[in-house]
């Protein structure tokens, strides 16, 4: 099955990357599909990484490490060849961001309620 | 024998010491923008500007102690925008502008503190000054403005509050009210807030604060009521709704709402700076 959230279905990267092990994602790793899990780590989870990553489209330290955060809080390991999380985006990785980012997709957006007792005049 | 108010006589005393619009980051979730007297740093605690005015009264006792003398004050809702820009390009942006209808549909509004009787701006007190009635009035117009709102084009990512503004004017209007009679206008002053302040974030926290907002005194005190075209209709039914409930609603309207109140793009605007988001 195809990835099914707007932020990463028909990316063609990130669809090899969910069928792939050649196409997963690495420390080094550019490009705009990069920063679409950039926003997914965002969106899930509100992990945020460096700017100079962001701008730069990197899979880069901080990147890394907000991989690993987001898979050891969902404990997503390959048991048939780990028995600890990576920080490497992979066909679980992959599918996990697309799921969380698909349900938060069909969520109408939250609105911060403004101070009723504030002076707008 | 009727009231004679003497309103070239008029004196109307305005006190904008200490008044300097500035911005104030709240719970990380608001920019207030106050104008520093009356604000306790995270809350309006208190009246910026003020005026205390006296006018001659005479005629019969018992009609003057009937007499009502206070402020009435006109509120002009100009502009009122915010911006917010993702941490990327591909993040998007959102424009919020909140003084066009469908959220605000009347341009000049009665303005009014805690729920006044018409036409009020407070409830006047009856006090004497030297043979004539004294009144008093003191207002904080404020901002509020959301550090962040989630984009809805983009798979409802964050986006952040980069640039605002909100631009007002007030006529500020002496007024006595007999029984059962029209407002009579005495004298009148005008004055006007901008807000406007861009904002940058340093490790997900709004951070650095740009304050270009301005305070001034408009029209000194003048005898008689506001001349401005724009005015007359609620000068002349000087009533309903005030401006601070008005403006509560057309926030919430816009916020939630769709175009041209709100706007969510898949791009950030182009004048987004560089270090917006280090």
């Amino acid at each position: 099955m195809p990835l099914r959230s707007r932020l990463f279905a028909g990316d063609r990267r990130l669809e090899a990357c969910l069928v792939d092990d050649k196409a997963h994602l690495t420390q080094g790793t550019r490009g705009e599909f990069v920063s679409k899990v950039h926003t997914a780590l965002f969106l899930v989870d509100g992990l945020n990484v460096d700017a100079a990553e962001l701008k730069a489209q990197l899979y880069g330290r901080s990147t890394a490490q907000a991989v690993l955060a987001y898979k050891r809080k969902r404990h997503i390991v390959n048991l048939s060849y780990q028995h600890t999380e990576d920080d490497i985006v992979g066909k679980m990785t992959i599918a996990s961001l697309d799921n969380e980012v698909a349900l938060r997709e069909i969520r109408p957006a939250d609105v911060p309620l403004a101070p009723q007792n504030k002076a707008f005049f | 024998m009727a009231i004679s108010i003497a309103s070239n006589q008029a004196v109307l005393t305005i006190d904008s010491t200490g008044v300097v619009p500035a911005g104030a980051f709240v719970n990380d979730t608001f920019l207030f923008g106050h104008l520093t007297t009356g604000f306790s740093g995270s809350d309006f605690t208190g009246d910026a500007l003020t005026c205390a005015a006296t006018v001659p009264v005479s005629g019969p006792a018992a009609e003057i102690d009937r007499l009502e003398v206070g402020f009435v004050q006109l509120a002009r809702a100009t502009s009122f925008q915010a911006f917010y820009a993702g941490r990327m390009p591909s993040e998007g942006g959102i424009a919020l502008d909140f003084f066009v209808p469908p959220a605000l549909n009347a341009k000049v509004l009665l303005d009014g503190a805690s729920n006044p009787r018409d036409p009020w701006y407070r409830n006047p007190k009856f006090a004497t000054s030297r043979g004539g009635r004294a009144a008093d009035f003191g207002d904080h117009p404020g901002m509020v403005v959301r550090l962040s709102l989630q984009n809805r084009v983009r798979s409802n990512v964050r986006n952040f509050l980069f640039h605002c503004f909100m631009d007002r004017e007030f006529f500020t209007i002496l007024t006595a009210l007999e029984p059962g009679g029209k407002p009579n206008y005495i004298a009148h002053f005008q004055w006007k807030v901008r807000y406007e302040f861009r904002v940058k974030w340093r490790a997900g926290r709004a951070a650095l604060l740009v304050n270009q907002s301005s305070f001034k005194l408009l029209k000194n005190p003048t005898t008689g009521r506001p001349p401005e075209t724009d005015l007359q209709a609620v000068l002349d039914a000087p009533a309903g709704e005030r401006a601070n409930a008005i403006g509560k609603r057309a926030e919430a309207a816009t916020v939630t709402g769709n175009k041209p109140n709100r706007s969510d793009n898949e791009t950030r605007f182009v004048t987004v700076p560089e270090d917006f988001w280090l």
